[in-house]
């Protein structure tokens, strides 16, 4: 496995030390981005299997499309750019998973519950189910690159410069597009 | 220092509020609205549930990587196969086509074709007119003119 001593492997040395046949590189790549993954991913998902599986589905892709990238970075300082890629991927894996079973995702029940705040009575913690439900929703209604900055930001907890770069679109050009997708979802919960 | 709303809105999501933020939510109902509608949309942290259903999952997709490799295998090599076989059969065809035996010379007809018969019109001769004499008298005439050997001995 490359790297050693001093500082980790970057993504793109694990990605060539895999498809050089290194499967170590692989657990560690995976084990790296898995939980940023399902982060992004159980907001599209109704269940933790279908979670599960997209998230696998995602790495897949993304070792499918290094392994055809690889050739044209020729040198071994171009760097594989894994992490958005992998982000991009995860994204429309998601909005085409949505889109097949025609869900709209929410959280997990036992997820949702364990967020409660204490001591709010049953009749608070209803109406805020129902907030969050109807917002979630929305989130889900917004313009497609809306809402793919939104669940970057938002569910990854990724700069917008990540953002920007898995998404293929300027730091400031996501910066605006979350901008919008706070706005029409506070319009959204005034609503009455 | 104080903070723009905007940049306000721009921390939403980091990983935690900075001092400044904190302040500037204090004194900003929009933004509070803002932060309170970010929350209510954010999807709680992952649960023990969850990150317990990431245990092998690296196993999992190496093994689903892998599997995914030999199919490709097979399909490849399938593919290869009908492609060689398809250039085989075009080869096969060439070569037949090269060996194929000469041309026959063209063998004449045994039978001669006839010639549509052509049809003319008949002569009708012309009996009418002077010129044409049918008294008796000349026609005995001719008839009994003697030969020049009559007579001779």
């Amino acid at each position: 496995m490359p790297g050693g001593a001093g500082e980790p492997p970057t993504d793109g040395a694990l990605c060539r030390a895999f498809l050089a046949g290194d499967a170590q590189a692989f657990g560690e790549l995976v084990r790296r981005h898995e939980e940023l993954l399902l982060r992004v991913l159980r907001r599209y998902a109704s269940t933790l299997d279908e979670t599960r599986d997209l998230v696998q589905r995602a790495f897949l892709q993304a070792f499918q499309a290094a392994r055809r990238a690889l050739p044209r970075l020729a040198r071994e300082a171009d760097e594989v750019p894994f992490k958005p890629w992998l982000l991009r991927i995860a994204i429309n894996l998601g909005k085409n998973h949505l889109r097949d079973t025609s869900r709209w995702a929410t959280v997990p029940v036992d997820a949702a519950e364990g967020r409660r705040g204490e001591g709010a009575s049953a009749q608070e913690l209803l109406e805020r189910a129902e907030q969050e439900a109807a917002v979630r929703k929305a989130v889900l209604f917004l313009p497609r690159r809306q809402r793919e900055v939104f669940t970057l930001r938002i569910d990854g907890a990724l700069p917008f410069a990540e953002v920007a770069q898995a998404l293929g679109i300027t730091e400031g050009n996501a910066k605006t597009h979350f901008h919008h997708a706070v706005k029409r979802l506070k319009e959204e919960t005034r609503k009455p | 220092m104080t903070m723009t709303c905007e940049d306000f809105e721009l921390e939403l999501g980091a990983p935690a509020l900075s001092a400044l933020a904190r302040a500037h939510l204090e004194g900003c109902a929009s933004c509070r609205e803002t932060y309170e509608v970010v929350a209510l949309a954010a999807l709680p942290e992952v649960t023990a549930a969850e990150r317990a259903a990431l245990v092998g999952l690296s196993t999992s997709a190496l093994s689903a990587w892998r599997a995914q490799d030999r199919r490709r295998d097979v399909l490849s090599r399938v593919a290869s196969l009908a492609l060689a076989a398809g250039l085989g059969a075009v080869l096969a065809t060439g070569v037949m086509w090269k060996a194929r035996p000469a041309a026959v010379a063209e063998v004449p007809a045994l039978v001669q074709p006839v010639a549509a018969p052509v049809l003319l019109e008949p002569v009708v001769p012309d009996f009418s007119g002077d010129a044409f004499n049918s008294g008796d008298d000349e026609v005995s005439w001719e008839v009994s003119w003697p030969l020049v050997t009559e007579g001779d001995l």
